[in-house]
């Protein structure tokens, strides 16, 4: 009895022993170090010298990478955080009753500079290179013969606000009552690494057919927006798969839409690290696939932060010559190929112009 | 075949009987409802042998409603020869006096079919061309516009209703109630000429009235002779037959070699005051490259015909308009009008003082107004951080302003690339 007792235990010492330990793993395979766990995964924004994170676990907290030294900042959960590009200043949005979002500021330490409060419910926020927040959001306003949907762009900057009309459609009766609870799922916004342009989804539906979904392309600072995709109604995850590629995850497989097809992407565009959907990848190689769900984020000095399974992880082992930096000149030109000002060809030339 | 001839003769006169015999009717009330219609017809020609149906048609709730007008082509059943020789002229397309049918028409722009066609059809989805037309009240087309314009379909424009004495349409102050005015004084221009002076001193034998120049022996055909209506004319060989057939008008009473040296006069004034009223038209167009006209394109109500576009051709609008394309109006409708129209109906002050003048006093105003916009034009954004910037900005409106340019077909492709790569400094 004694020996198979024994034996018993050695077999679930041995069953323990070989049970998968609950580690991500980094690019060459060894594990990544757990700094905390967060709420979501892309509840988190670490500050451009890779030295501060701010995340949302219980509330909004701020924590200076390789150390302990954490400090809450708010116990109400944001919808999203992000840091301004001068590390100066990082920003959360919270969500309030009646359709509304505050917007708060805060400097590296922890401190509020600001807040105000937008009459949008926020999905999604991001800093641009000169230092403007934006904050995408939508109003819904219920009558008795349906609802009028109104996605919005906030531009704040010195503490002044002002709205960016997106799009204004009427719902009916039944599809108001069948998506308000997850509009946020099915209109999602996803922001340009420069904080220029956005790819949205736009709601239409028409009294007499089914209500169907509009991918859009849009450089915020000129009018109109171009029609990407038109798609049933459905849960959509769009992505950049490239600096003019986008990836929109949807029903008839993965559509991937490249926004400049004359343009020819840069040696640096081709060495650079790409994210998406949960997968790292530089040039063609697949360095690691770490699920749909996972959000990364390349900071300096070869190192990386990566959210996924509610947890935090910091990792290292990249080429320290990149993430590449995006001047004024590069957001102007970017401007001036939207507008049709500049074709894609000029737009690469002047940049290869201005990189040397 | 006798019986055959007898039988017509029977048939026809049964008809007559008929008309007349509904005349009859139509006189036992209209002589107490509108009795000057019925004494003018039974003084004319018309009485006892077109009676009142054969114009009007017996529905006389549709006439009641205005639905029966007596339209040209009731009066070409019997008139046919003045019917098409009118059909033929611009008071054909009284109603269509925008541009009329183009279709038959040189290097015509493809996009003016658009404004009556769909693509691929015969049908015309309007019937009006005109956009000062299209923007006014309805009671506005009706006096202002319609009362002119229906000649196309309306002979009783000239001839009256019901009155077939000749004298009427004779006196060339028959013309007058349409060809006057600022924008073709054609009446005013011609009564103060040699030619008016000299009939109204000693009549048409020596001083030709218009029916003598432009109706020659009754024909109906106004258009004889005219060489400046782009609507009737359709290449060069047009021009030269027109030409001559003024000339054969202007010989009867005048040398050969001084008609033809009056009239190339004529031309070269036009030519020459085109060339003015197209330097108007390219500072305007270069401001609104610029978007500094006020009401913008953006801020203005949209061109019933073509939208949101800066329209500075035949179909031009007074209205919602910026001051400059106001001063362009007056200089291309009015001024342009009697300084041609003037040379061309022998008139030395319409000519130079009323038109030439104008023309170019316009011109300047515009000049003027040009330099004020561009002089207002909003200084370009610096900003704290910007050096340079600024330098970008003015890149920035230079590169609208040029795509403007390309997008209106003022500038090649080849072109438009050139300037840019220059403004960018590319190589």
């Amino acid at each position: 009895m004694n020996s198979l007792n024994y034996s018993l235990i050695l077999l679930l010492v041995l069953l323990c022993g070989c049970a998968p330990s609950p580690h991500v793993s980094s690019i060459d395979g060894s594990p990544l170090e757990k700094i905390s766990a967060i709420e979501a995964s892309h509840l988190y924004a670490v500050d451009p010298a890779g030295e501060r994170v701010v995340f949302s676990y219980r509330g909004l907290s701020l924590l200076k990478l390789g150390s302990d030294e954490k400090q809450v900042i708010s116990l109400e959960t944001p919808t999203a955080v992000a840091w301004s590009r001068d590390g100066r200043q990082f920003s959360a949005v919270f969500p309030l009753p009646e359709g509304q979002t505050l917007l708060s500021v805060y400097s590296p330490a922890g401190f509020t500079l600001y807040e105000t409060i937008l009459p949008v419910i926020a999905g999604n926020m991001a800093w641009t290179v000169n230092g403007e927040i934006l904050v995408s959001g939508y109003s819904l306003k219920v009558y008795s013969f349906g609802a009028n949907l109104s996605q919005s762009l906030a531009v704040i900057k010195n503490e002044k606000v002002r709205f960016i009309q997106l799009t204004d459609t009427t719902l009916n009766p039944a599809t108001t009552k069948a998506l308000q609870p997850v509009l946020q799922d099915v209109l999602p916004v996803l922001f340009s690494p420069l904080g220029d342009e956005l790819i949205y989804v736009r709601l239409h539906d028409p009294p007499e057919f089914s209500p169907y979904l509009n991918v859009l392309y849009k450089n915020w600072q000129a009018d109109g927006a171009r029609k990407l995709l038109e798609l049933p109604l459905q849960v959509v995850e769009v992505g950049w798969a490239g600096p003019d590629l986008v990836e929109v995850a949807a029903s008839g497989g993965p559509h991937r839409i490249d926004l400049w097809p004359s343009s020819v992407a840069s040696e640096k565009d081709n060495q650079g690290y790409r994210f998406n959907a949960g997968r790292l990848s530089r040039g063609e190689t697949l360095l690691a696939d770490w699920g749909p769900d996972a959000i990364f984020e390349q900071i300096t000095g070869g190192r990386f932060l990566l959210a996924s399974g509610k947890s935090l992880y910091l990792g290292a082992g990249l080429d320290p010559e990149f993430p590449a930096e995006h001047g004024q000149n590069e957001w102007r030109l970017r401007r001036w190929r939207y507008q049709g000002l500049i074709s894609s060809e000029e737009f690469q030339a002047l940049l290869l112009e201005d990189e040397n | 075949m006798k019986s055959l001839i007898f039988s017509l003769g029977l048939f026809c006169t049964v008809l007559l009987c008929a008309a007349n015999s509904f005349a009859d009717e139509c006189v036992d009330c209209h002589v107490k409802e509108t009795p000057a219609a019925v004494e003018q017809w039974q003084g004319s020609d018309h009485a006892g042998r077109v009676g009142c149906a054969s114009c009007h048609g017996t529905d006389h709730d549709a006439i009641l409603r205005g639905d029966s007008p007596v339209t040209a082509d009731v009066c070409g059943q019997c008139h046919e020869k003045a019917y098409l020789e009118h059909s033929a002229s611009k008071h054909g397309m009284g109603l269509h006096a925008g541009w009329g049918c183009t279709r038959n028409l040189k290097q015509r722009d493809q996009r003016e079919c658009r404004f009556c066609h769909e693509e691929g059809s015969t049908i015309p989805k309007t019937t009006v061309q005109c956009a000062r037309f299209l923007t006014q009240s309805s009671e506005m087309g009706a006096l202002g516009c319609n009362r002119c314009h229906q000649v196309e379909s309306s002979c009783a424009s000239c001839h009256t209703n019901h009155v077939t004495d000749l004298a009427a349409v004779r006196d060339p102050a028959s013309c007058a109630t349409c060809h006057m005015g600022p924008d073709h004084p054609q009446w005013e221009m011609w009564q103060t000429s040699r030619h008016g002076v000299l009939y109204g001193a000693l009549g048409a034998s020596v001083g030709p009235d218009c029916q003598r120049c432009h109706m020659p022996n009754g024909s109906h055909n106004v258009s004889f002779g005219i060489t400046m209506s782009p609507a009737m004319l359709q290449d060069a060989d047009s021009f030269t037959k027109k030409r001559a057939e003024m000339l054969s008008i202007c010989s009867e009473c005048h040398s050969q070699s001084f008609s033809e040296r009056e009239l190339h006069s004529g031309d070269t004034i036009l030519d020459q005051s085109k060339k003015l009223v197209k330097e108007a038209e390219s500072i305007i167009r270069d401001l609104s490259d610029r978007n500094l006209l006020v009401p913008s394109l953006a801020q203005r109500p949209e061109h019933p015909l073509r939208g949101r576009e800066l329209v500075l051709d035949g179909q031009m609008l007074y209205e919602d308009i910026s001051h400059i394309e106001r001063l362009f109006f007056k200089m291309k409708k009015y001024d342009l009008a009697k300084t041609v129209k003037g040379a061309y109906h022998q008139n030395p002050a319409y000519t130079h003082w009323y038109g030439n003048a104008e023309l170019k006093m316009t011109l300047a105003d515009i000049k003027a107004e040009s330099a004020r916009l561009l002089a207002s034009d909003t200084p370009v954004e610096k900003r704290q951080d910007g050096a340079g910037e600024s330098d970008a900005s003015q890149v920035e409106k230079d590169l609208q302003v040029l795509k403007r340019k390309h997008d209106r077909g003022a500038l090649s492709d080849t072109e438009y690339s050139r300037r840019k790569y220059e403004l960018l400094g590319l190589e």
